[in-house]
């Protein structure tokens, strides 16, 4: 449905966007996930029309969309700040797309009240947009954006300033609610953990170009570069100047290529006492630390060879100095080319 | 939006282009103290079925500049005025078109001129006004010429307008070149100098001097009982004073070159649309009825003979016999100089 | 603002840009090309007779010392009232706002009289302070002094600085202070720490356009300095009118305006990297509590009460008193028409034309001046120099424009000179700076996503700019239109050009009442002077209705 190409921009002198290409299918959710000052931000801009200086092509079901302008996209920007409107009311600004629409006042009145039950805010649509929580707050500017019907809505870190349980649970609910209206959306966060719950694909973004476009459960279990590891969260990541014994690992796991720059051991692969899956490698280890992380310990050990292994853990498996075994599946040492 | 913008241009283009011209209009150009009953002008536009636009351009000076800077395209047809103070000005600047009123007859031969490109039609005379009350509770005798005002008994009684801005402050400032001449001894400025050293106050304007300064004219918030105004200002004191029958409480001293005279002038306005309708115009400023009507409208006399004068200027206002001179043309020239030097000497 | 550059964009910013063209750049251009052109060839003679003599680099020197001193004045007396007007709640503190407001639209000579009425050698307090000290002299001279000068400039100006301030102050909101509060900041320190470091771009601002003023001054120091003073704006006059010497004329409004120019880029440059970030919710002032606060409001009001209301009222006590008893005969006598003459106006006839002219002056001003204001809003090189060009009217001599008008808009479709037009026209002029003044810091307070959201909501940059920018600057469009109106309302200077009875305005009347010869004219004239500034508080407390009623509807 949208299809960007080789898209470059630049704030002066700095390049914010590199050749970036990028395609959207009808009704899909698409996360755009990556550190701050990657270029999210100002791809969205750009989308939307906020940005006028920048090189590619950006199609829209096969129509060139360049010399359209930002109020005649028809798309909705959900913004980080919200950018309520402070003069207006919940109702009222729920209802500003609709009345540049041109829609009648019966018709307005009818679907603002429907998005304020819909987003859970029936009976506060009077409320003055400053009197409102950060959470009510921002399902006015979700009810807002999506009120006028959008080809397509985007978010930019829409859940950015919310504590986390509500963010959690905000991201679940969008999801459903996006779903259920069809809308096509990119999504702007910088948390994994939201993109996660809410995205059909993730598009890892750095220095102004996508690293990776995947399912999130692709993206999670087969990382292209050490990078998009990294910023999954992903530990036990080696390079190659770290300890020889783990380029043993991959070699004997039949991962290393010539190419390969980082090697990956994936915690689901790491286990105490007894391998998860064949063929694995056990290991003689140290019991380092555990740091408590709730649900999971995370379990930190010094194997032989002298190189260390991160993972979580139900238990602590046994005191601070005490030997261990650990056993690695070859099939989840991997082999990175970035 | 652009759609009513453009439409609300047109319209207004449209209303200026219509109001450009009226063909039986009659354009009188004038200065802010012009003024004259209503009835006499719609007998004059009954009689001759032209309408008379009444068109204000400031004050005398004002009126003449912007006149001389429209002359290629004239702001109306008739110029009425202009004084002796600046007539050489719009004379040099070639506004008027010539014309000889057939009504000149009428007129006083000490207002008549070689040339016609002007007309006389008013005069009045700049002079010193009094408080009577003070000068006779303080038994003072009053001044009997400008000299004596330079006098150790008059200190602190005077109030003057500065010439740079003030017509009647200009007018005093050449009734005493005219009594002392511009010699570097005994001259005006020497002249000045002693008014300075007897506490001469100068205000910006007339009403300042008059209604901030002079004892009668503020009320007694001002200190000055002698200030410079005009010889009709007596009887306009009456005319307008709460109880018109309890008389005179001002005077103007009109002895021998005390006073100078400034004559109005009116001219037809070189190319301008209308020259028949300004002839006529000119013409009917030298009728008996207007010349009647200006003293109590403008408080200026008639400059044509036999003119019936209201009961209060018969009663109150005294015209001076010997007024100062000073040429037009002399005006024109040195107006700069003698005023700077004015200043210098009253600011040295 | 950046969104407005798109197609549409362009055509609502050459709005202004065209309106200061044809009704400003175009005449002044036209009227100095007639002056140092006369011949067709350039003649600068002009320029070296101002270097050649020291009178006229004394007479710029003069004019800059005495704004200088003017405004700082007016800052130093207004910055503290501001802060109490932002930051406590008392009791006739808005009537207090729109009465320090009326000496704006007051002619000088209107005001010279009732400073003579007041402090006078003769006046109301030279008497008091002779009868309660039994002395035989005036212990207050004043008359013709830089004193009074500064006296009249704080006494016209103050308002300007005080609303600027107070609006913004109220807009900051005091949190900063009270955490400065917090780690101890007191007295003095907290002043000159917090206070006037966070309020710069408001003090900067109200500073310039005072400065503007006092600079530009001509009825003030003609009226009431007297003879030994004159500033560049006087001389300009004095050339034009008295001496017709134009092309000199042209030289110091050159100066003049070029001297005004540089002020205004390097305060331009100051002011452009300065951004406040509105409170979330309008600070809601509060009473005084402590004692001190309490005296803070007494002083406060005391001010202003001193300075600006006893002149008002010694006018007032003019305008109804004769010897000792109320008499309002002369407000009677204007409806009355004693004389049969042509040019006599009712005063009902000149308060509708002054409405007339300052409502659609002040609509014209706020429409072109909230579009100038996005213009020089936007990030662009160019910005400084919009601003600064906007400004330019006001330190543009009034004598030099009007002349530009008699020889530049004389033909069709531009035949203005004539027209009742040309006063709306030129009141707008000179009001465009004081909306961009009042509007721009707002404008710069508001975060541009809300507009972006706007606009990806459909709205077309014009509905942007009606639905979300123009009830955000609610307050300070308010401001600006209170001096819009005022300016208007007070200004006579072009009605003088033009004549149709449906030109005249308040002020002209009174002008012309004041010119007639009588004690019952000059009392008609106060009376009129005390309409003149009834029906501007009555227009003060309508706008300002007009703005809560505005917010309700978006």
């Amino acid at each position: 449905m949208l299809r960007l190409v080789d898209v470059s921009h630049a704030y002066g002198d700095v390049v914010s966007l590199r050749r970036l290409s990028l395609e959207l299918t009808a009704g899909e959710i698409l996360c755009l996930l990556g550190p701050s000052g990657c270029g999210k931000t100002t791809l969205l801009r750009i989308i939307a029309g906020l940005e006028r200086d920048y090189s590619g092509e950006i199609q829209l079901d096969g129509v060139d969309i360049r010399p359209v302008l930002a109020h005649e996209r028809g798309f909705g920007l959900m913004f980080q700040d919200y950018a309520l409107f402070p003069h207006l009311s919940a109702r009222e600004n729920i209802a500003y797309g609709l009345k540049r629409r041109g829609d009648n006042r019966r018709d307005i009145q009818r679907q603002v009240g429907d998005w304020l039950e819909r987003v859970g805010l029936a009976g506060l649509g009077g409320r003055d947009v400053t009197a409102l929580s950060g959470g009510q707050m921002q399902r006015v500017a979700l009810a807002r954006s999506l009120a006028p019907n959008p080809r397509l809505l985007m978010l930019d870190e829409p859940l950015g300033s919310l504590d986390a349980q509500l963010r959690d649970q905000l991201a679940l609910e969008l999801r459903t609610l996006l779903k259920a209206a069809g809308i096509s959306a990119i999504y702007v966060t910088h948390d994994r953990r939201e993109a996660y719950a809410i995205a059909d694909r993730i598009a890892i973004m750095d220095a102004g170009s996508i690293q990776q476009c995947d399912s999130p459960r692709q993206l999670y279990h087969a990382p292209a570069t050490g990078q998009v590891a990294r910023f999954l969260g992903l530990r036990n990541l080696y390079s190659r100047a770290d300890n020889a014994a783990i380029w043993k690992l991959a070699e004997q796991a039949g991962a290393l290529r010539s190419d390969t720059q980082h090697i990956l051991i994936h915690p689901r692969g790491i286990s105490l006492g007894c391998p998860t899956a064949a063929p694995a490698i056990g290991y003689a280890a140290t019991f380092l630390e555990a740091v408590f992380r709730g649900e999971n310990w995370d379990i930190c050990l010094r194997l032989e060879g002298d190189w260390q292994l991160t993972f979580s853990a139900r238990e602590v498996p046994a005191q601070v100095g005490e030997p261990v075994r650990v056993f690695v599946a070859l099939g989840c040492v991997l082999a990175l080319a970035g | 939006m652009k759609l009513r913008m453009l439409m609300i241009f047109i319209l207004v283009v449209a209303t200026l282009v219509a109001q450009a011209q009226a063909a039986d209009t009659v354009v009188l150009v004038t200065h802010d103290s012009f003024a004259i009953s209503e009835s006499l002008l719609d007998s004059f536009e009954a009689q001759t079925g032209l309408a008379v636009e009444v068109l204000r351009a400031g004050d005398a000076g004002q009126m003449v500049n912007q006149a001389i800077l429209s002359k290629n395209n004239p702001l109306g047809d008739v110029l009425y005025g202009v004084d002796n103070t600046f007539l050489s000005r719009a004379l040099a600047g070639e506004i008027f078109a010539a014309y000889q009123s057939p009504a000149l007859d009428t007129v006083a031969a000490q207002f008549l001129r070689d040339d016609f490109f002007v007309t006389p039609v008013d005069f009045g005379d700049v002079c010193l006004n009094y408080d009577i009350a003070w000068f006779e509770e303080n038994e003072l005798s009053l001044p009997q010429s400008l000299a004596e005002l330079a006098d150790e008994k008059y200190a602190g009684l005077l109030a003057v307008q500065n010439p740079a801005t003030s017509s009647p402050g200009l007018a005093f400032l050449l009734a005493t070149i005219a009594n002392f001449g511009e010699a570097d001894e005994g001259g005006y400025l020497d002249y000045w100098a002693a008014l300075r050293a007897n506490d001469v106050l100068v205000a910006d304007g007339w009403t300042d001097a008059y209604y901030g300064e002079f004892t009668i004219g503020s009320r007694g918030a001002g200190t000055r009982p002698l200030v410079v105004s005009y010889a009709s200002s007596p009887p306009a004191e009456v005319i307008y004073a709460e109880d018109p029958s309890a008389g005179a409480v001002t005077g103007a001293l009109i002895e021998d070159g005390m006073c100078f005279r400034q004559v109005e002038y009116v001219g037809a306005l070189q190319g301008s649309a209308n020259q028949a309708g300004a002839q006529l115009l000119i013409d009917f400023m030298l009728s008996a009825e207007f010349q009647a009507d200006m003293p109590l409208n403008m408080f200026v006399f008639p400059v044509v003979e036999g003119t019936e004068l209201p009961a209060e200027f018969v009663e109150y206002a005294q015209v001076p016999a010997q007024p100062a001179f000073v040429a037009p043309a002399d005006i024109e020239a040195k107006r700069e100089a003698w005023i700077q030097a004015w200043a210098e000497a009253m600011l040295r | 603002m950046r969104l407005l550059l798109s197609r549409s964009g362009y055509a609502l910013y050459l709005l202004p840009l065209l309106f200061l063209g044809i009704f400003f750049l175009y005449p002044l251009l036209t009227i100095f090309d007639i002056s140092l052109r006369p011949g067709g060839a350039l003649d600068l003679s002009a320029f070296g007779r101002l270097v050649s003599s020291n009178y006229y680099i004394e007479t710029l020197l003069f004019t800059s010392y005495q704004a200088a001193l003017s405004t700082g004045l007016t800052l130093l007396l207004a910055t503290p009232c501001a802060y109490v007007f932002a930051r406590y709640r008392f009791v006739g503190k808005s009537l207090l706002l729109s009465l320090a407001t009326l000496p704006f639209v007051l002619p000088t000579v209107v005001v010279a009289l009732a400073f003579a009425a007041l402090i006078g050698k003769n006046g109301l307090l030279n008497d008091l302070l002779r009868a309660l000290f039994s002395l035989d002299y005036a212990p207050i001279q004043l008359e013709r002094s830089l004193g009074i000068i500064l006296i009249a400039h704080v006494f016209y100006n103050f308002a300007i600085a005080l609303r600027i301030m107070a609006g913004y102050w109220a807009s900051v909101g005091f949190t900063t202070e009270e955490a400065a509060r917090c780690l101890g900041a007191s007295g003095w320190s907290l002043w000159r720490d917090i206070r006037l470091p966070l309020i710069r771009p408001a003090l900067l601002s109200a500073g310039m356009l005072v400065f503007i003023f006092c600079f530009t001054s001509f009825g003030v120091v003609l009226i009431l300095g007297g003879i030994r003073f004159a500033t560049l704006e006087v001389q300009i006059y004095y050339q034009a009118v008295n001496i017709f010497n134009l092309p000199l004329a042209a030289a110091l409004s050159i100066v003049q305006i070029l001297s005004m120019l540089a002020l205004m880029l390097v305060y331009t440059r100051q002011q452009r990297n300065l951004q406040l970030r509105l409170a979330s919710s309008a600070t809601i002032a509060r009473s005084p509590r402590s004692a001190a606060e309490k005296v803070a409001v007494g002083c406060c009001v005391a001010l202003i009460s001193l300075l600006l209301l006893s002149p008002l009222v010694a006018l007032l006590a003019r305008a109804v008193l004769v010897e000792g008893r109320i008499d309002l005969s002369n407000f009677a006598a204007l409806a009355e028409k004693s004389r049969a003459s042509l040019l006599f106006i009712a005063p009902l006839e000149a308060i509708v034309n002054s409405l007339r002219f300052a409502s659609l002056a002040m609509l014209a001003a706020l429409l072109l001046g909230i579009i100038a204001a996005s213009l020089i809003n936007r990030h662009g090189g160019l910005a400084r120099w919009w601003d600064a060009l906007f400004m330019l009217p006001l330190a543009t001599s009034a004598v030099t424009l009007g002349f530009g008008f008699i020889v530049a808009l004389d033909e069709p479709p531009l035949n203005l000179r004539a027209s009742w037009l040309i006063i709306p026209i030129s009141h707008t002029l000179v009001a465009l700076p004081f909306v961009i003044r009042c509007v721009l810091p707002a404008m710069r307070a508001i975060p541009p996503s809300l507009g972006e959201a706007a606009q990806l909501l459909g709205a077309k940059p014009h509905q942007k700019l009606l639905t979300i920018d123009a009830p955000l600057l609610g307050r300070s469009i308010a401001v600006g239109a209170i001096f819009a109106f005022t300016v208007s309302m007070g200004e006579f200077g072009a009605s003088l050009f033009v004549a149709q009875r449906e030109s005249v305005t308040m002020p002209v009347v009174i002008y012309r009442l004041l010119g007639d010869p009588g004690f019952a004219s000059y009392r008609g004239a106060l009376a009129m002077s005390v309409l003149l500034m009834l029906v501007c508080a009555g227009g003060f407390i309508f706008i300002e209705r007009l703005r809560v009623a505005g917010l309700g509807e978006f």
